[in-house]
């Protein structure tokens, strides 16, 4: 709790430009919440880089939802901003607001977790994966609770389409460059993760082709800004992703393909590189 | 249809003649009643887990 009000009363009185950033595992302290060996996170390699004060939205298992709201609504609270930075989530992910009063530690902070997200067809799956340990699997405590709930409806129903996962997604991107460029702030947007849950061949070529016609035939596909790191996201038509610009060696492992402590280094210096191309 | 859209058209088109990189799990995947999964060593255990998990979700 001091280290929180030491925190506040410095920011109150620092004259720092501040560097808003929201994102998913990408962007938040991953290797913290996996209780795995600590290293500086982007944000703050980047925030050390521009000597600025970093807020850090973002959280662990991130929707696009939840990336747009988190930003927009500290980008309307603040002054004296620096630079935000939007690093974007899978598709087809969900966010819900909830009005959580809980207080939670974490990073040192208190604050309120405000959104929960989840992916619906990898909450399904995980689901039936879990079937093996239960015996009979009718007992999977799995497969119960709102999230399961709702993900079997959205699935169900056809509900949680690439399609209005994509057409969503890019509306909050436009949304988030038009609002920053009417009020004057410096800001990047790059696609984190691959935009879609990874698939075997030839499923997964299926989805992309989709994914790449939807942004073509978009009516956002014209209006995207040279702020967009990796616009249109996909290597098909030109783009990409930082996951898809990461080496093995930037990865935790072939099992968990996070960036590592090179990862986030190599992050910091593309959007660091980025920064100055768009301040000159 | 303007010049931009007409591009990334071709692009998209192009590509399709050009595989994609995918990763692809190399080895073998223990399913976990398999005697030899049981005389693994916890950490290995571990990674056998998640890479049992990987493939289910790839593959479903």
């Amino acid at each position: 709790m001091l280290k929180l009000g030491v925190r506040c009363i410095m920011s109150l009185f620092s004259k720092r430009k501040k560097l808003i950033i929201s994102g998913c595992s990408y962007t938040d302290n991953y290797a913290k919440q996996q209780k795995m060996k600590e290293f500086p996170i982007w944000g703050e390699l980047l925030a050390e880089k521009l000597d600025m004060e970093l807020i850090n939205l973002s959280e662990c298992g991130f929707g696009n939802k939840a990336i747009y709201h988190t930003l927009i609504e500290e980008i309307l609270n603040k002054k004296d901003i620096g630079l935000v930075v939007a690093m974007w989530s899978e598709v087809q992910r969900i966010s819900f607001f909830i009005d959580d009063k809980t207080l939670y530690r974490r990073n040192g902070d208190v604050y309120k977790k405000d959104w929960d997200c989840f992916h619906p067809e990898r909450v399904v799956l995980d689901a039936d994966w879990h079937d093996k340990f239960f015996i009979p699997p009718t007992k999977n405590t799995k497969k119960s609770g709102l999230k399961y709930d709702i993900s079997v409806a959205l699935r169900n129903k056809f509900l949680d389409d690439i399609k209005s996962g994509v057409k969503e997604s890019l509306g909050y991107m436009y949304a988030l460059q038009t609002i920053c460029e009417s009020n004057n702030i410096p800001h990047l947007q790059i696609q984190g993760c691959q935009p879609l849950m990874g698939k075997g061949e030839p499923l997964q070529g299926i989805q992309y082709k989709e994914l790449c016609n939807l942004i073509i035939e978009s009516p956002y596909t014209n209006k995207i800004n040279k702020n967009f790191i990796g616009w249109p996201i996909d290597p098909r038509i030109g783009g990409y992703s930082i996951d898809s610009k990461l080496e093995d060696k930037h990865r935790f492992s072939p099992e968990d393909t996070h960036p590592n402590d090179m990862g986030h280094k190599y992050i910091s210096e593309v959007l660091y590189d980025e920064y100055k191309k768009i301040s000159s | 249809m303007n010049i931009k859209r007409l591009v990334l058209k071709f692009r998209l088109f192009i590509s399709s003649a050009f595989p994609q990189k995918e990763k692809k799990e190399r080895g073998f995947i223990y399913e976990f009643d398999d005697e030899r999964f049981k005389k693994l060593t916890p950490d290995e255990q571990g990674v056998q887990v998640q890479k049992n998990w990987n493939k289910y979700m790839k593959d479903k």
